[in-house]
């Protein structure tokens, strides 16, 4: 008699116990929100490009299944929108949004077109060259951690001509934050990395982050030995100072100041800039950009370790009342005998459009 | 272990309210303070990086002059403002994981003798290499994390009781086993057969339950016994093996108990197996608890309360899994079942073995092991599920034939009408 009642009462919990352990927690966070549908777009078009973007975000997500949608989609105010993104592998930090991996081919092709729009052919080539080098990882040693296809999208806030709204894309190496609101348009912050720094693939060579860096070599190169030891940091770095995590904590500006820069030098620091900024789609770059010149007599040069970029722990950074620009050669993960780029593009106003 | 305990809690901390997930081996090249409340002082160890350290002290540093370099980089001050003295030992060398450090002894003495609340200043490394981080752990709990920004941590150390002590290390022990994939399938693979006998080098079914569950006794004890003794031993730092031999040594264990489940190897030997790796486990353990930096009497009383939650969590799993799977030995799939488990079980351990061996660079079946630990209570609930079906799939096809033999004879009345 107590087998007969035990037993069956028994199984039933622990049964009952996996039902409720698997389906509350997956209930309750649900990323999803009320306003996660895609926007009406707004009869009056404050500004071409916001509202090119605009249509393409809602074509976007148009393909999406509605489950798809939650998961892209959140609240614009939504705290992922710092917490998840990252340098890192993205099997060691969790991105917000949906992976390459789970969407689509025709889902791809409505992502592309947005990331087209949102970014400049500079940015696009970049962006996804960053993604073959991560191909590159995954087949040459790194393994699973890696692969072109580890990338996420995500919006914060619903597309709107004239609301604040963020497209992010990145993963490991990459992250990308675009915020629209009218005719206002930032574009960081923007990390950009890559590992190793060239390579050949599909007997294409591949340099993705060569401008860059030798933008601030070409910079760094051109000063004489006074301005040079004037910008040097008596400080090292391994990485990035401001990566994921430290938005807003930029520190007082050290270095060469920019406006005592000759003229021909000043072109370099614009050019160095525009290495990052036109990364974003051109009209709205040239805008930052100028406003970025605007600002060289408060806008200082730095640099670190070595002025080679081969060398472990070179280190080059732009500050700007608003500009920060820093890259820095770091030891390899995969390939050990050499160096990779981790560089961050900050905005001290308008980081995540704030 | 350490590496895995490191991304923890460095995703923790980068993280501290997103959703986070630690996996994969990337290098993190991060410095640890490991701290632990004792009777009238705050003691731990710090690690640091070596390749890190020499960025900041150019070349390669004495023991002396690193030494020196952290002594003049740490300080304290209790709850009062008075200034705590600090001890900073010799340093020795350790790589776990591929990442070599040099690990300090680190003791942190109140004036007064009185452990309170108090702030920790640090500025190790971080105050030349500036993208360096250190975590810090105060009883095996994220303290926070230094770096160029943040200089000085806050730590709640006052009213620190031997109860509170005792408990954390219940709950690490209990962590420990429930987040445990190796273990778990330790554990998994010896109870697949406790309720068979071996008969002529094949498993048979026993009859009788209780000698099954007796066995089941003698297993756990013998396990528990063989894991306490080493555990001790490697704590108080009697008996000391690499890192790295000790986790091999464990997938070889889930391997070895894997094939005994398929074929029996010594009949009757489950306790003797369970003893014989309940030792290595035993090691592993210790590897854990050494990363608090514990001392005297708090350690016995930590080996003992960690101890406690291990036990625990085994007689949970027992409890949850051993029903389901006597009612299933009672089925005629349990043959198939017992089979397919255990072959799943030396392909887990084989990869195990492999990667920790260093034959392959990362495990490819992480991702499997990883999904199954995250929901141990559908894992259990499957096992009961099955067991329903294997008890009670019969009962309920007998009552289907009865219902339809009961409706059979009146259809006929009507078609004879």
């Amino acid at each position: 008699m107590l087998n007969r009642l035990l037993i069956p009462l028994f199984l039933t919990a622990v049964v009952a116990t996996a039902v409720v352990v698997e389906v509350v927690p997956a209930a309750s966070s649900a990323p999803g929100t009320s306003d996660a549908g895609p926007a009406v777009a707004s009869a009056a078009a404050a500004n071409s490009e916001t509202a090119k973007a605009t249509a393409a975000a809602d074509a976007f997500l148009k393909t999406l299944t509605s489950g798809q949608r939650g998961k892209v989609v959140y609240p614009f105010s939504s705290s992922a929108k710092k917490t998840g993104w990252s340098n890192l592998p993205t099997t060691f930090v969790k991105r917000a949004g949906v992976s390459i991996t789970d969407l689509s081919s025709s889902q791809v092709a409505a992502l592309r077109k947005l990331l087209r729009l949102a970014l400049s052919a500079q940015g696009y080539t970049q962006e996804e060259a960053i993604r073959v080098a991560d191909q590159y990882l995954n087949e040459n040693g790194g393994g699973a951690s890696y692969g072109q296809n580890l990338y996420y999208v995500a919006l914060f806030g619903s597309p709107s001509t004239t609301r604040k709204w963020e497209l992010a894309f990145g993963g490991h190496h990459l992250a990308i934050h675009i915020t629209f609101e009218g005719a206002k348009i930032s574009g960081t912050p923007y990390f950009v990395g890559v590992e190793p720094t060239s390579f050949v693939v599909a007997s294409r060579s591949y340099a993705p982050m060569a401008q860059q860096s030798g933008a601030m070599v070409a910079l760094f190169d051109s000063l004489d030995d006074s301005q040079r030891s004037a910008a040097q940091l008596s400080q090292s770095f391994d990485d990035v100072l401001l990566g994921p995590g430290q938005d807003g904590k930029f520190p007082a500006a050290q270095g060469q100041l920019v406006s005592e820069l000759s003229a021909g030098q000043q072109a370099l620091v614009t050019k160095a800039i525009e290495a990052w900024v036109d990364n974003v789609n051109l009209p709205a770059a040239s805008r930052l950009v100028a406003t970025h010149k605007r600002q060289y007599a408060q806008t200082r040069i730095a640099w670190s370790g070595s002025l080679d970029p081969t060398v472990q722990g070179a280190y080059f950074r732009i500050q700007g009342p608003r500009v920060w620009i820093e890259i820095v050669s770091q030891p390899g993960v995969v390939f050990h005998n050499q160096v990779h780029y981790h560089s961050i593009w900050r905005d001290r106003s308008t980081d995540y459009g704030a | 272990m350490r590496l895995r305990l490191t991304a923890a809690l460095l995703c923790a901390a980068t993280l501290a309210g997103a959703g986070a997930a630690p996996a994969s081996a990337h290098p993190m090249h991060t410095s640890e303070v490991l701290l632990g409340v004792q009777s009238g002082r705050v003691a731990g160890q710090i690690r640091l990086p070596v390749d890190r350290l020499a960025v900041v002290l150019h070349g390669a540093p004495t023991p002396a002059a690193v030494q020196r370099y952290v002594r003049a980089r740490i300080g304290a001050a209790g709850a009062d403002g008075r200034r705590w003295r600090i001890a900073v030992g010799g340093a020795h060398a350790a790589t776990v994981d591929g990442v070599r450090d040099l690990v300090l002894p680190l003791v942190l003495t109140p004036a007064d003798g009185k452990v309170t609340d108090f702030t920790l200043r640090y500025d190790v490394i971080i105050d030349r290499l500036v993208t360096h981080k250190a975590i810090a752990t105060m009883g095996g709990k994220l303290l926070g994390v230094f770096d160029w920004d943040t200089k000085a941590l806050g730590v709640h150390a006052g009213g620190g009781s031997w109860l509170q002590g005792f408990l954390s290390a219940v709950r690490l022990g209990v962590q420990h086993i429930g987040t445990g994939a190796d273990h778990l399938l330790f554990l998994l693979m010896l109870l697949v057969p406790a309720p068979l006998v071996a008969r002529r080098g094949r498993w048979r079914r026993s009859d009788d339950p209780r000698r099954s569950a007796l066995r089941v006794v003698h297993v756990v004890s013998a396990f528990a016994l063989g894991h306490s003794l080493t555990l001790a031993l490697a704590s108080l730092g009697v008996v000391h093996v690499p890192a790295q031999l000790v986790e091999c040594l464990i997938a070889l264990s889930i391997l070895v108990s894997a094939i005994h489940a398929l074929r029996p190897l010594i009949p009757g030997g489950e306790a003797l197996i369970g003893f014989g790796f309940g030792l290595v486990h035993g090691l592993a353990f210790a590897t854990l608890l050494g990363t608090l930096g514990l001392s005297g009497g708090a350690l016995v009383s930590s080996l003992f309360g960690f101890n406690l939650g291990i036990e625990l969590t085994q007689l949970l799993v027992v409890a949850l899994l051993m029903p389901s799977l006597y009612l299933l030995s009672r089925t005629g799939a349990y043959g198939v079942l017992r089979v397919g488990l255990a072959l799943a079980g030396v392909v887990l351990a084989g990869a195990w073995l492999l990667e920790r061996s260093g034959l392959i660079g990362a495990d490819p079946l992480d991702g499997v092991t990883n999904a199954l630990i995250a929901r141990p209570f559908v894992v259990a609930g499957a096992f009961a599920l099955a067991a329903a079906v294997g008890r009670y799939g019969p009962l309920a096809e007998h009552t289907a034939i009865i219902v339809l033999t009961a409706f059979r004879p009146r259809r006929r009345r009507e078609y004879q009408e």
